[in-house]
């Protein structure tokens, strides 16, 4: 319980609002709105329902193996070559993941504000920040990305505010010109990114305290809440700005930003809106790193947390600097092919053990009457930390 | 990883501080030496355009003229006051990126986009091949804001930086403000983006409105802006002119009208309402709403235009609205005349075939089939389409004085 | 000190002998200038001897005449019996050294450190034990204002070197026998004497524990001043920001004690070191709590931004103007570029130029006497900063930048919060020099990271920010009305019982 490495259940819902909302929030709605135009935003409500789908099936994981971390569920459902397999799948999401974050930073800084530096010197500093930030733990994670969470959300709906006169409300109306599959198609690519994701919380939920009175579930399902809202509302008011432009328009909230003008001393605020947004990505890359780590400790059962730290973070920024050949790619590999994977391999595997674990459970309800709950048994602590 | 030192105490959080600090060394020096400070440029080592005029050159290349802030510190001893503190830069090339990198050629500082506040096209520009692909660069580039004002001129545009400004520093900044405040509370004119011109060229109806500028008629070395340019932004092409006395009516119809002076003549009746020996009175408009419905039957348009004006008695003249009936028969002047006049807008606007109320686009949100239907033809539509008109309007008060003018 | 077989323990009894003691203590004491040796003689016939030992320097004026009041007092009623050693003796042992300030004392050591504290000892003939009456007084500095936290409202009372006074007027404030006082002396040259204090469930076992376990050792080193303990037993030596508070008013120990915070005074300073601190509490003085809430709250935030200011406001400006000149608004940036034109340095040489030229002021000024210190700071200030600016060498628009962010590093009420952002100022100004906003952010997070990671006493040294807790944020940004603070313990940081260790 107070061991070193739990979390309370508000910093948990904090951190999942952090990872679906953080390097979302800096690109919504323009990848989306680039296919599906002004009905990007219906696109979003539903690719938000299908996340609290996916929400409901971890949390009923984690409940039904009484909080053990993917690895230890895996390995109970499947047995250990299975296991080892997810996490070796897990483990190249999040390998593709983490550079895809910095390399959005990098992209942020060289198209809008410092276009001669080159890119490396963003990975590397970032990376840097990043790994220091894990290795103080997920303690001190969690009490931080409160407070740049709070900020974040200030700042957006401030902008957002803000931005009102600026608003037409008649490029909200989702006019399908081309019918019903390009939403379909925005449905897809935010089911991916950023909802299908939050299969990778079956690694960390294992940290939130068991004794604590209120509900983990509750909390989790608000803050997605909390995050759909806010994607929806900038997708929606970056919308009502740009109309038919928002497709074209990187960056789109940064450019909303840069938009407003009111009474003459409110203007060119897009700075602080900017710096906001990236603080926002670096947290989603923390959080993906600690997973990361977090996965080959358990996978090899390390003693020392920090050891595969610094190797891993070598690994990342060399991915960040090689990965993706240019913008282009970038736009395919991240927009197009990941959320393919993540719903096929993530999210499939999630349902699958769900599913499993729902049949195995109404099964198996009667053998554990006789005093010895397997589940519960040893072991849990290890994968907890 | 340290061990709990002397003290028993955990310091540092387990740091190995003198590792720590090694490592810190050897990161600030690589840093420092790595760093060619790529995007670092002092203030003083940039130029911030405050304009910029782009006219078309006889073999298809461009002339850009830029306008440049002098800051006044450069002048060694007493700052002399007849110094502009401005100056142009004229540069060509055969697109707009390379006439824009031979600036620092000419001037020897970098060019910093991100203050610019006013964006001349010449009117051969528009003419001729089009302007939304020549804007390409100024959209597309980081430092250049969607913010700033576009305006088309009249003639070349590359003279009209060399206008000496009234009190604002440089004439770009005059410009603006004309433009901006121009909009507001005249009407005769309005104030267009770069975001919004793209904006525009990519809805249904890519028809956008452009301020018109010009020089002065009575005293060649001034410059002001009147009247509206429309300009087809996928094709770039102009494609009318309108005045700044029909641009309050235009504007109104778009929804744009944020306050500006109705004239009503006195004898409503007779024949002669226009021309500057009619005698007229004003009704200042606070505010107005209009709301355009195009309703289709079959391949007929209609369009259902009603409008709805606030305001308050300007002038009076001939009317004394201090009784409730007498009140009424101003108000029922005020309204004859916005239908008239928005009746000879609409007559106008279908003569020249341009749909800049975005008729095509409402349709377009409302039936969506339907606008399928007919936009391959929408101007000819647009140009025989039916119009009602219906116009209310509410006077809030009469100024200070009574409503009896003064005899 | 330590005697480790019964031997040495022995030789230091004395003995019956005057004669042997008297020449013990001319041994021991041997250089030392200011120890006085009277001799006196009492009985009938003055056929007895006695001698009192005592230091000059630390005692009251009228000792030569203590042996005689001392005898007198004591047999005033015996006075027409014969006085002898032996009755002397008897009535000591009888009636046991009632008085508080009297002890008997039976070995060198203990008489050794008797002196040295300002007790007269007094051997009498054929008698091995001595008496020792305390006479200290030392001239002392008086009661006064605190230099470093004045205030306009409240009390002026500030400690003194004096320890004994010191805890005597913080138990005025808080009479309750829950407050404890734990002595302990360090220091085998210096023997200083040590108090800590708290109030009893009010402090927070663990943290009492934790704080006890780390001053554990201390012992034979010497101490010299509270600054040294804080060294002791704090959590990181290499952050720039202090985990505790320093203060000189009684007020506001009094105040931290029923906050359930741990005291430590130290003889001789009267710095008094509060343990834990938080990082919200260095906004907050006790004036706070004496003035309206809501002036109060305007206040603390005043305080927030100007602790923004300090640390940032120098790295912005360079950062904007090298990097990122479309981020400012025109009109100033027009302003600026006027100024600019003609500097021959690059803005965050400059900037450095000038805050160093700042700090140097700032500590040239601290060690000028006090009339000249004022004139000097003017002129340095007004008279080279305007030279400076004529001459083209520095910029307005700099000038007013550092000047700002002098001024609002002296908002910050507590000093060692103070040094630790102009500690922090210079990193920050060199990381947004390399690389604009972006380096200025990785330096913010970097920052934040070790603020959040940091740990003072085992407490989290963000608490109520990072863990954030909402119901102790109504003393953080804002002062809520005095009606939740009434009952100790107050603010509940550290005495919550939801808490987990997050």
């Amino acid at each position: 319980m107070n061991d070193k490495k739990s979390i309370l259940i508000y910093q948990m819902a904090v951190l999942l609002i952090c990872s679906t909302m953080g390097s979302a929030i800096v690109y919504i709605p323009n990848p989306i709105s680039y296919v599906a135009g002004n009905a990007a935003w219906i696109s979003l409500a539903f690719a938000y329902a299908f996340g609290m789908l996916v929400l409901a099936c971890v949390l009923f994981l984690h409940r039904a193996y009484d909080g053990r971390g993917l690895l230890e569920m895996s390995r109970l459902l499947f047995g250990k070559t299975a296991a080892v397999l997810i996490a070796v799948l897990f483990i190249l999401m999040l390998l593709f993941a983490i550079p895809a974050i910095v390399v959005g930073i990098n992209s942020f800084f060289t198209t809008i504000m410092m276009k001669e530096t080159p890119s490396f010197v963003f990975s590397f500093l970032t990376f840097f920040t990043v790994a220091f930030t894990v290795g103080k733990g997920l303690q001190v994670i969690a009490r931080m990305f409160v407070l740049l969470l709070v900020m974040l959300i200030a700042v957006t709906l401030v902008i957002l505010i803000l931005a009102i006169p600026l608003y037409k409300v008649k490029y909200a109306l989702p006019v399908m010109p081309n019918g019903v599959m390009p939403v379909l198609i925005g449905l897809f690519t935010s089911g991916g990114f950023p909802y299908g994701e939050i299969v990778f919380f079956t690694i960390l939920l294992p940290f939130s305290s068991r004794h604590e009175e209120g509900s983990l579930s509750k909390n989790m399902y608000l803050s997605l809440s909390v995050t759909g809202i806010m994607l929806v509302l900038s997708s929606l008011c970056t919308l009502m700005v740009f109309g038919p432009a928002t497709g074209i328009y990187k960056f789109s909230l940064y450019i909303l930003a840069s938009e407003i003008r009111v009474a003459d001393i409110i203007e060119r605020i897009e700075s602080i809106i900017g710096i906001v947004l990236i603080i926002g990505s670096y947290m989603k890359a923390t959080i993906y790193l600690f997973m990361l780590n977090q996965l080959f400790v358990q996978l090899l059962k390390l003693k020392n947390d920090r050891l595969l730290l610094t190797p891993l973070t070598g690994v990342c920024v060399l991915l960040s600097l090689t990965m993706f050949k240019g913008d282009s790619d970038f736009s395919q590999q991240v927009y197009v092919i990941w959320p393919l994977f993540v719903l096929t391999v993530g999210c499939l595997i999630v349902f699958t053990m769900t599913l499993l674990t729902f049949l195995r459970k109404g099964i198996k309800n009667d053998e554990d009457d006789n005093g010895r709950d397997p589940r519960i048994e040893s072991d849990v602590q290890a994968s907890g930390g | 990883m340290s061990e709990p030192d002397y003290n028993g105490i955990d310091r540092e959080g387990g740091y190995d501080v003198k590792k720590a600090l090694l490592t810190g060394i050897y990161l600030v020096i690589a840093t420092v030496s790595m760093s060619g400070c790529w995007s670092q440029l002092e203030l003083n080592d940039r130029g911030f355009v405050q304009a910029v005029a782009i006219d078309k050159k006889e073999d298809g290349g461009f002339r850009l003229s830029t306008l440049f802030y002098k800051p006044s510190g450069s002048e060694q001893g007493s700052k002399s006051s007849s110094a502009m503190p401005y100056f142009t830069v004229v540069t060509e090339g055969e697109t707009i990126f390379e006439a824009t990198r031979d600036i620092t050629l000419a001037l020897g500082r970098k060019a910093q986009w991100s203050h610019m506040r006013v964006l001349l096209i010449g009117e051969e520009v528009v003419g001729g091949k089009g302007m939304s692909k020549e804007l390409d660069y100024f959209i597309r580039d980081h430092e250049v804001r969607g913010v700033v004002s576009v305006m088309i001129t009249a003639g070349k545009a590359g003279p009209y930086l060399k206008i000496k400004p009234i009190i604002e520093n440089t004439f770009a900044q005059q410009l603006k403000t004309i433009g901006e405040q121009g909009h507001r509370f005249t009407a005769k004119t309005m104030q267009v983006s770069l975001t919004e011109l793209h904006i525009r060229s990519l809805e249904q109806v890519p028809l956008s409105m452009v301020p018109y500028v010009r020089l002065d008629p009575l005293d060649k070395k001034k410059a002001g802006v009147s009247g509206l340019v429309v300009v087809d932004m996928k094709s770039g092409m102009r494609k009318a002119v309108i005045p700044s006395e029909q641009s309050r009516y235009v504007l109104m119809l778009n929804n744009q009208f944020e306050s500006g002076i109705l004239k009503i003549p006195c004898d409503s009746d007779g024949k002669r309402r226009k021309g500057a020996s009619v005698a007229k009175e004003s009704f200042e408009v606070v505010r107005s709403h209009t709301k355009i419905n195009p309703i289709v039957h079959g391949d007929r348009v209609t369009l259902h235009i009603s409008i709805s004006v606030e305001g308050t008695i300007g002038e009076l003249k001939c009317s004394s609205p201090i009784s409730e009936s007498g009140e009424g028969q101003f108000i029922v002047k005020v309204e004859q005349l916005l239908l008239r006049e928005a009746s000879e807008t609409m007559e106008m606007l279908q003569k020249e075939r341009i749909d800049v109320i975005d008729a095509g686009g409402r349709l377009y949100r409302k039936q969506l089939k339907t606008w399928k239907r007919l936009s391959p033809e929408w101007e000819s539509r647009f140009a025989a389409s039916d119009y009602r008109i219906r116009v209310k309007v509410k006077m809030m008060n009469s100024g200070v004085g009574a409503a009896v003018p003064l005899s | 000190m330590k005697t480790t077989t019964g031997e040495i323990r022995e030789s230091n009894r004395m003995s019956k002998h005057l004669e042997d003691n008297r020449k013990k203590m001319e041994e021991t004491f041997a250089g030392c200038g200011d120890i006085e040796f009277h001799p006196s003689s009492f009985g009938d016939n003055f056929e007895y001897k006695a001698v009192s030992v005592f230091c000059s320097t630390l005692i009251k004026d009228k000792t030569p005449t203590f042996m005689h009041d001392t005898l007198n007092d004591l047999f005033r009623k015996n006075v027409e019996e014969d006085l002898s050693p032996e009755r002397v003796r008897q009535f000591f042992i009888k009636h046991g050294a009632s008085t508080s300030i009297s002890t008997m004392l039976t070995r060198y050591d203990q008489a050794v450190d008797c002196i040295l504290n300002g007790y007269v000892v007094i051997w009498f003939d054929h008698w091995d034990t001595a008496i020792g009456y305390e006479a200290f007084q030392v001239a002392k500095r008086e009661v006064g204002e605190p230099i470093g936290e004045p205030s306009v409202q409240g009390p002026r009372e500030g400690t003194t070197e004096r320890l004994a006074d010191n805890i005597g007027m913080i138990r005025e404030r808080l009479k309750t026998p829950r407050l404890k006082v734990e002595y302990l002396v360090a220091g085998s040259v210096s023997k200083t004497k040590i108090a800590y204090m708290y109030v009893d469930q009010a402090v927070k076992p663990a943290t009492l524990e934790q704080f006890r376990s780390r001053l554990n050792g201390i012992d034979p080193y010497e101490v010299l001043e509270t600054s040294y303990i804080e060294d002791w037993i704090e959590d990181s030596t290499y952050s720039p920001f202090p985990q505790y508070m320093y203060t000189e008013r009684t007020d506001f120990a009094a105040a931290s004690l029923l906050d359930g915070k741990i005291i430590v005074l130290v003889s001789n300073t009267p710095m008094i070191l509060v343990c834990p601190a938080l990082f919200v509490e260095f906004f907050a003085t006790s004036e706070d709590y004496y003035t309206r809430t809501i002036f109060a709250s305007l206040i603390r935030l005043l305080r927030v931004w100007a602790f923004i200011v300090a640390l940032l406001l120098p790295s912005i400006y360079i950062a904007l103007s090298t990097f990122h000149p479309e981020l400012i608004p025109t009109v100033l940036l027009l302003a600026i570029l006027d100024t600019r034109e003609g500097i021959p340095f690059p803005a965050f040489f400059e900037a450095l130029v000038m805050e160093i030229f700042f700090e140097l002021l700032r500590e040239a000024g601290i060690r000028l006497p006090r009339p000249v210190g004022s004139a000097v700071s003017i002129v340095g200030a007004l008279v080279i900063g305007q030279a400076a600016i004529q001459a083209k060498i520095a910029s307005p628009m700099m000038v007013i930048v550092v000047a700002l962010t002098g001024i609002a590093s002296f908002a910050i009420p507590h000093y060692n919060m103070g040094i630790a952002l102009r500690v922090l100022r210079f990193p920050l100004m060199m990381v947004s020099s390399l690389l604009g906003g972006f380096g200025l952010m990785i330096g913010f997070l970097l920052t934040l990271v070790h603020l959040t990671s940091l740990n003072t006493l085992g407490e989290p040294y963000m608490s109520s920010l990072a863990p954030l807790k909402l119901r102790n944020m109504r003393d953080v940004f804002i002062r809520a009305p005095l009606s939740y603070f009434l009952k100790s313990p107050r603010n509940r940081h550290l005495h919550d019982p939801r808490r987990s260790n997050s």
